[in-house]
């Protein structure tokens, strides 16, 4: 998948790769964003399984366990690349916002 | 206790299916699978309140078998989420939860979903449009010839069925591009993707039915017809080789299903499945040809054809007849020749049949009344002259002219006589020693017009 794909993160790209700090497996991962984003962020197992895959193409996450269909992952040096580049930003983007807001822009 | 429905959804129909189901289920009937990708099987149950989705797994290749891994991993992640799985088809999984489970919704991101569905949508419209191309170059050929059409039904039915495929085909990819167009559009509103509902697939689907109704009705009328006419062995091959056809493609999409193949293999796999296919279509249509060549010329009553023998003349030589029927009219075309000591004769008879003035207009245009020119600038110019009434029957001298690049005449030729009256005409050629006088063998000819 081209690298494109995850200049910006989308919202819940961000917070599963969040999520994924820790060893985490599917069902894991969902209840993890949620308990992160206080209950505002919600990933259904459909989409958590596409963008898993796609992450994992990527070499974004790796997966560490497998116990019949159940799989756990981990983020990869990778993942955590674009998670900071994601972070960097958002701050920017807050930062460029308070200033106008405030009227020093 | 079973019931069997024929439904076809397609990937962008997904909550119109949805409905579907759930409306079943609260009627007491509980889906069981999906065979051939259209006959929704459901088993008789106590009615339910039921919530049913009906999801695509993105990854998956459109050629996946139906319990690949990629699936599997699919509805596993759903069946932890706390969804119920039914039953698969191709890429479709179908889930349900139960009254007050309320499991959270299988698909959350609009833009993946939409994404995932139009990248299959994509692939099929890929593999559509060679087919259309290719279809609509046979539709709008010019036929080789329009006696054709008078000849035997082929001509005019294979075009038919090919229309109504075109149509079929044409219909389903504008309408995936409207979703498409639409849904993009939505989604840079940042507003949900609208799907088709029940509503719409099913006024779509009776344009589907219709067609395939009328490809059956012409493919059921031409074997009546061909029976009919005493082509017999045409009926049975085109009987045969339709089955045949259903036998070599129902075991192949019936392996795909159970094996699948990897994405990987996608393009290869497409490429030389479409080659096998053809092959063994093509080794079947051989096999069964001779059984169309017997018998295939319809019995035409006798005495319509004006021969040799008919104006008295022993034959050696075999003659050349074509001869046939349609559902427009009837053509005979013979040829025969016989050699004596003190010379030879020719008969030369071309008799065509219609109700269909038009078609008669094209047949006469090709055959009878030339106006051609070719590349070296020489004309060619076919026409009646002389025309007299003979029992209602109108009889013309058949002239060919050719100029040269000037306009000046190069050759004039007698070609013979031109029988015409109201849905038929006739050309005639003699030459040679005949027992009967010109004006009798006119006479002769005019009768079996």
């Amino acid at each position: 998948m081209p690298r494109e794909q995850f200049q910006n993160l989308t919202e819940p790209m961000y917070y599963i790769l969040l999520a994924l700090l820790e060893v985490c497996c599917g069902v894991d991962i969902m209840d993890l964003v949620e308990e992160i984003s206080g209950g505002r962020v919600h990933i259904g197992p459909g989409t958590l399984y596409t963008l898993l895959a796609k992450f994992e193409q990527e070499q974004m996450i790796e997966e560490t366990d497998r116990e019949g269909r159940k799989r756990w992952y981990r983020i990869t040096e990778k993942g955590k690349g674009f998670l900071r580049e994601e972070q960097g930003r958002l701050e920017r983007q807050l930062s460029d916002g308070l200033r106008r807001m405030e009227g020093r822009l | 206790m079973r019931r069997w429905c024929m439904k076809d959804f397609q990937l962008y129909e997904l909550p119109a299916m949805e409905e579907y189901l759930k409306r079943m289920a609260q009627k007491g009937w509980m889906l069981e699978e999906i065979k051939g990708g259209s006959w929704f099987i459901f088993q008789k149950a106590e009615p339910q309140q039921l919530t049913f989705s009906a999801e695509i797994v993105g990854n998956m290749s459109i050629l996946g078998a139906d319990e690949c891994d990629e699936a599997l991993d699919y509805r596993a992640y759903c069946e932890q989420a706390g969804w119920r799985f039914v039953c698969a088809n191709r890429l479709v999984q179908i889930f349900y939860a139960k009254a007050g489970e309320e499991p959270m919704a299988i698909e959350t991101d609009e833009k993946l979903k939409f994404d995932s569905i139009w990248k299959q949508l994509r692939k099929v419209l890929l593999l559509q449009l060679p087919l259309c191309l290719l279809w609509g170059c046979y539709l709008f050929r010019k036929p080789i010839s329009y006696t054709g059409f008078l000849e035997n039904d082929s001509e005019w039915f294979s075009r038919i069925i090919l229309l109504a495929c075109l149509i079929f085909l044409l219909c389903g990819s504008v309408r995936v591009l409207r979703w498409y167009r639409k849904g993009r559009r939505s989604l840079k509103k940042g507003e949900k993707v609208s799907y088709y509902g029940e509503r719409g697939a099913r006024l779509y689907k009776l344009l589907d039915y219709g067609l395939l109704l009328a490809v059956i009705g012409g493919f059921l009328l031409m074997v009546f017809h061909d029976y009919a006419l005493g082509r017999k062995g045409t009926a049975l091959y085109n009987i045969l080789y339709f089955l045949c056809y259903l036998g070599l493609l129902l075991p192949l999409c019936g392996w795909i299903r159970k094996r699948g193949f990897s994405k990987s293999a996608y393009t290869v796999t497409v490429i030389l499945g479409a080659v096998i296919f053809t092959f063994a279509a093509a080794m079947l249509f051989m096999m069964l040809r001779p059984l169309n060549e017997e018998h295939a010329e319809p019995e035409i009553e006798e005495g319509q054809l004006l021969t040799l023998e008919a104006l008295g003349i022993e034959t050696e030589n075999e003659p050349f007849i074509r001869q046939g029927k349609s559902i427009f009219g009837s053509m005979q075309e013979y040829w025969g020749s016989q050699s004596f000591e003190e010379g030879s004769c020719t008969l030369d008879v071309w008799y065509y049949r219609s109700k269909n003035s038009w078609l008669l207009g094209k047949i006469k245009e090709e055959y009878v009344e030339w106006n051609r020119k070719y590349d070296n600038g020489v004309h060619i110019l076919r026409s009646v002259e002389n025309s007299r009434d003979l029992d209602g029957i109108q009889i013309s001298h058949l002239k060919e002219t050719t100029f040269d690049v000037d306009g000046s005449i190069l050759e004039e030729e007698e070609l013979g006589y031109l029988l015409e009256k109201e849905g038929a005409f006739c050309y005639l050629s003699f030459s040679g020693k005949f027992e009967l006088s010109e004006e009798e063998i006119l006479r002769k000819a005019a009768e079996e017009l």
